[in-house]
C-alpha cells in the first residue's frame, strides 16, 4: 500500500476513529486503527469491541486532491502513537507506504518514521449492511431523543438488559424506553423509513449511545440507521458508527405506564425544577435524595424535605392548574431533576394514582415524551 | 485440524462427536496434567465452532482460525490468572462482555485457563453464568488440578479427563526425533506431554543433571564426604534454579525406582538403560527395604524444597540421612 495524503485531512479523520480505540484490552489487534485504500475508497476503523468508528476520507473535496494512491492496501496501524505522529508532522502531505512484513514508513517534508504495523486480516470485520433496513432521522432530532432518555438506564451491571435503551420501530414511529427500574423514560419520534420497516426489542447500551452523541453535530442532516442482527449502525456524515447490541429481552414496560390519573397538575417546570433543587440541598444522599409533595385542591403545592440532623425546607409553588384528589407523595429529587431537565417545555402535567404508584411527567405541548418515577415509601 | 491432535484420542473423538451432531455442550472441564495439551485442544474446539469453511473442524487458513490463533478473534476470550489467582474483576468483564451480543457471529467462546486458581468469589460469580447459560455462548475451563475446582462448577460442566501420554510412548516418539535414548526415557518420565519433554530434552543442563545424579549415587553409596562435596560443587553450586533441584531429586528417584527393578528382575522397565553396569553393582550393595526408605526420603527433600526450605541445607540433610540407612 502506498498513498499520498493530507494532513489535516487525515488528522480529521483520525481523531474521529480514535474515540473508538480502546486502551487496555485482551486483543492486540484493537489499540489499532485499520487503513483500507482500494482505488475508489480511503477509510480508517477502530473498534473496542464494543463500539466501532469508520470513517472514510474522499480522494478529493472543492476541486483538491486529499488522496492519491500509489497502490491500494490495508494495514493496521498502531493507533497510540499513530495519532500523535499525524498530528505533529511537519509538511501539509503525508506519504504513507507499506513494506513487507507490515512494516509502515510514513514521511512528511524531513521526517520520516518506520512503524511496526499489524495484519489487517485479523482486524475485526464490521458487519455487511443490507440497505433496505434503513430508517433516517434530523441528526438534532436523534441527539435529543437520545439525551432525553439516556440519563435513566441503569448504572449497576445486576440486570445488563437495563444498561441499555431499547428501541422499537412500528409504522414509521421509533420510541426509545429506559429504565433502571426506579425511573423510566420514554421517548417518541417520527422517522422516515419503508412502509413495513419494524422491529422491536434492539436494546443499545448507553455508554454507546453516549459517546455517540458526542460525535453528532446539531445540524438538521439526515442520519441513516441500519440494525443488524448484532450491531446499530449510525451513518453521519463520512462517519460509520457501529455499536453491539445488548443481548436479552428487554422487559415489558407499557404496563407500568398509568393511563388514567387521580390527580393532575400542571406547573411551571422552571419554577418546579428550581423549587426542587432548594429542597434537595438538604435531602441527605444517605436518605436517596427523598424530597416530599403536599397538595389539597385549590391550595399551593408544597415541597419539603427534612432530615433531622440537618434541618427542614418548604418550598411553595403555585400551580397553573390542578385536579383531583389531594396527594402526599416522597420521591427521589435526583430523579425528578434528571426527568425536568430531560423535557424541553415551558409547562409540564403530573400524572399521580395514589402516593405508592409510579407517576408521570410530560410536557404540555406535545405526547412525545412521558418521565415515571416510582415513588419512595416513608412513613 | 483435528487430524493433527493424535494423543487424546478419546477426547477428541468425544469432541469431534458432538460437533458433527451439532450438540456442543455449554460448559466443558478440561481437566490433565500439565503439558497433556488442554489449551491446543481448547483453541481447536473455538476453531471449528466459529470456522468459515469447515462446518466442525478448522481449516487453519481463514481469517477466523487465523484470528483464533494470534489471539485477536472478537469472539473468543481467554481468561489467565492475573499473578496468582484469577480474580473477581476479570469474571465480571467477562459478564460485561457477555451481556453484549457476539461481534461477528453468532457464537461466543471463552476459555478460563488454570480455573482452579480463581479466587471464590470470582468462581461463584461465574458459577452464575455456568448456571443460565446464554445461546451460542461454549466455556471451556481448563484445570491441572480437578479436585481443588469448587463442586459447583464442576457439576455444571462436561468434565473431560486428559490423559497423560504413556511414557514408553513418549519416549519412543522422542527417540524417533533424533533425541538421545535415555535423555528421551528420563524426560518422558518426568514430564506429562510431548512439548514439555521435547523442551526438557533439547535444554543443555538437562543431561549434565542426569550424569551428576549418577555420580551421586555412586557417591553416598560410597560413604565419606564425597557425597556433600559433589552436592556444593556439582548441583547446588552450579546456580542451578529451585526448578532443577527438583528435577535432580526427580531423576535421582527414578535411579532408585531402577535399582529397584534390577533387583525384581524386570529389566525391561529399567529407565536408565545406559548405566546396567553402575546400576548392577548398586543393586548388590543395597538391601530392599532400605531402597524404600531411600524413596520416602527423597520425597520428603523434595517436599521441603516445594516449601521454601535452604536448598542446600535440605539436600545435605538428604545425604545425611540416606547415609545413616
Amino acid at each position: 500500500m502506498q498513498v499520498l495524503i493530507k494532513r489535516d485531512q487525515l488528522n480529521h479523520a483520525v481523531q474521529h476513529v480514535l474515540k473508538a480505540v480502546s486502551t487496555r484490552t485482551t486483543i492486540p489487534i484493537l489499540t489499532g486503527i485499520k487503513m483500507l485504500v482500494t482505488d475508489e475508497d480511503m477509510t480508517l476503523t477502530a473498534s473496542n469491541s464494543d463500539i466501532s468508528i469508520e470513517c472514510s476520507i474522499p480522494f478529493e473535496e472543492d476541486g483538491e486532491e486529499i488522496v492519491n494512491v500509489m497502490r491500494p492496501g490495508s494495514i493496521v496501524l498502531p493507533a497510540r502513537y499513530f495519532g500523535e505522529i499525524v498530528k505533529k508532522l511537519p509538511e501539509d502531505t503525508i506519504e504513507i507506504d507499506v513494506k513487507e512484513n507490515f512494516l509502515i514508513q510514513i514521511r512528511s517534508g524531513s521526517s520520516e518514521f518506520q512503524l511496526n504495523g499489524l495484519d489487517p486480516e485479523e482486524f475485526p470485520r464490521l458487519p455487511q449492511l443490507e440497505e433496505e433496513k434503513v430508517f433516517s432521522i434530523p441528526a438534532d432530532i436523534l441527539k435529543t431523543i437520545i439525551r432525553q432518555t439516556v440519563f435513566a438506564v441503569a448504572t449497576t451491571e445486576t440486570r445488563p438488559i437495563l444498561t441499555g435503551v431499547r428501541w422499537n420501530l412500528h409504522n414509521g414511529s421509533l420510541s426509545l424506553v429506559a429504565t433502571d427500574s426506579h425511573r423510566l423514560a420514554n421517548r417518541e419520534a417520527n422517522v422516515e423509513t419503508s412502509e413495513d420497516l419494524s422491529f422491536e426489542n434492539i436494546v443499545i447500551p448507553g455508554k454507546s449511545l453516549t459517546e455517540l452523541n458526542k460525535i453528532l453535530e446539531d445540524s438538521d442532516q439526515l442520519v441513516d440507521i441500519v440494525i443488524t442482527d448484532n450491531q446499530i449502525l449510525i451513518k453521519y456524515d463520512k462517519v460509520l458508527f457501529y455499536s453491539r447490541l445488548l443481548d436479552g429481552t428487554y422487559p415489558d414496560t407499557s404496563r407500568i405506564i398509568p393511563q388514567s390519573f387521580k390527580t393532575e397538575m400542571v406547573l411551571n417546570s422552571r419554577m418546579f425544577l428550581q423549587a426542587i433543587e432548594r429542597a434537595s440541598l438538604l435531602a441527605g444522599e444517605s436518605k436517596n435524595n427523598v424530597v416530599k409533595l403536599t397538595s389539597r385542591p385549590g391550595e399551593e403545592v408544597e415541597i419539603t424535605s427534612n432530615t433531622q440532623e440537618i434541618g427542614k425546607v418548604t418550598e411553595t409553588i403555585t400551580p397553573a392548574s390542578i385536579q383531583g384528589d389531594e396527594i402526599k407523595i416522597s420521591f427521589n429529587a435526583k430523579y425528578m431533576l434528571e426527568a425536568l431537565r430531560s423535557i424541553d417545555s415551558d409547562e409540564i402535567k403530573i400524572g399521580f394514582t395514589g402516593s405508592m404508584n409510579p407517576f408521570i411527567i410530560k410536557p404540555t405541548e406535545h405526547d412525545w415524551i412521558t418521565q415515571l418515577i416510582v415513588p419512595v415509601r416513608t412513613n | 485440524m483435528w487430524k493433527d491432535f493424535n494423543e487424546q484420542q478419546r477426547v477428541t473423538r468425544i469432541l469431534q462427536g458432538s460437533l458433527e451432531h451439532d450438540r456442543i455442550a455449554h460448559a466443558y472441564l478440561f481437566a490433565g496434567p500439565r503439558g497433556a495439551g488442554k489449551k491446543a485442544v481448547a483453541l481447536q474446539l473455538a476453531k471449528s465452532l466459529l470456522c468459515r469453511e469447515l462446518a466442525s473442524d478448522s481449516c487453519e487458513a481463514c481469517a477466523d482460525c487465523k484470528r483464533i490463533n494470534g489471539g485477536n478473534h472478537p469472539d473468543v476470550h481467554l481468561i489467565e490468572p492475573d499473578g496468582a489467582s484469577i480474580k473477581i474483576e476479570q469474571v465480571r468483564n467477562l459478564q460485561k462482555e457477555f451481556s453484549y451480543r457476539a461481534v461477528e457471529g453468532n457464537r461466543k467462546i471463552y476459555i478460563v485457563d488454570h480455573a482452579d486458581t480463581m479466587t471464590v468469589q470470582a468462581a461463584n460469580s461465574l458459577l452464575k453464568f455456568l448456571e443460565e447459560p446464554a445461546s451460542g455462548v461454549t466455556a471451556i475451563l481448563l484445570t491441572e488440578r480437578v479436585h481443588a475446582v469448587l463442586p459447583t462448577i464442576l457439576s455444571r460442566c462436561q468434565l473431560l479427563t486428559f490423559q497423560p501420554l504413556p511414557p514408553d510412548k513418549l519416549a519412543q516418539r522422542l527417540i524417533e526425533e533424533g533425541y538421545a535414548s535415555p535423555v528421551a526415557r528420563i524426560a518422558s518420565q518426568l514430564t506429562a506431554g510431548l512439548e514439555e519433554a521435547r523442551k526438557l530434552c533439547q535444554s543443555e543442563s538437562f543431561a549434565q543433571l542426569r550424569n551428576q545424579v549418577v555420580q551421586l549415587s555412586e557417591d553416598i553409596l560410597n560413604r565419606g564426604s564425597y557425597a556433600l562435596l559433589t552436592i556444593q560443587d556439582k548441583i547446588t553450586g552450579q546456580d542451578n534454579s529451585r526448578d532443577e533441584l527438583m528435577l535432580v531429586l526427580d531423576i535421582y528417584l527414578i535411579w532408585l525406582r531402577d535399582i529397584l527393578l534390577w533387583q525384581s528382575d524386570r529389566r525391561d522397565l529399567i529407565v536408565h538403560d545406559d548405566q546396567q553396569d553402575v546400576l548392577a553393582k548398586q543393586a548388590l550393595r543395597v538391601g530392599r527395604n532400605t531402597l524404600l526408605q531411600h524413596m520416602e526420603l527423597v520425597l520428603e527433600t523434595r517436599r521441603r524444597l516445594e516449601q521454601n526450605a535452604s536448598p542446600q541445607l535440605s539436600l545435605e540433610r538428604m545425604v545425611l540421612e540416606l547415609q545413616e540407612g
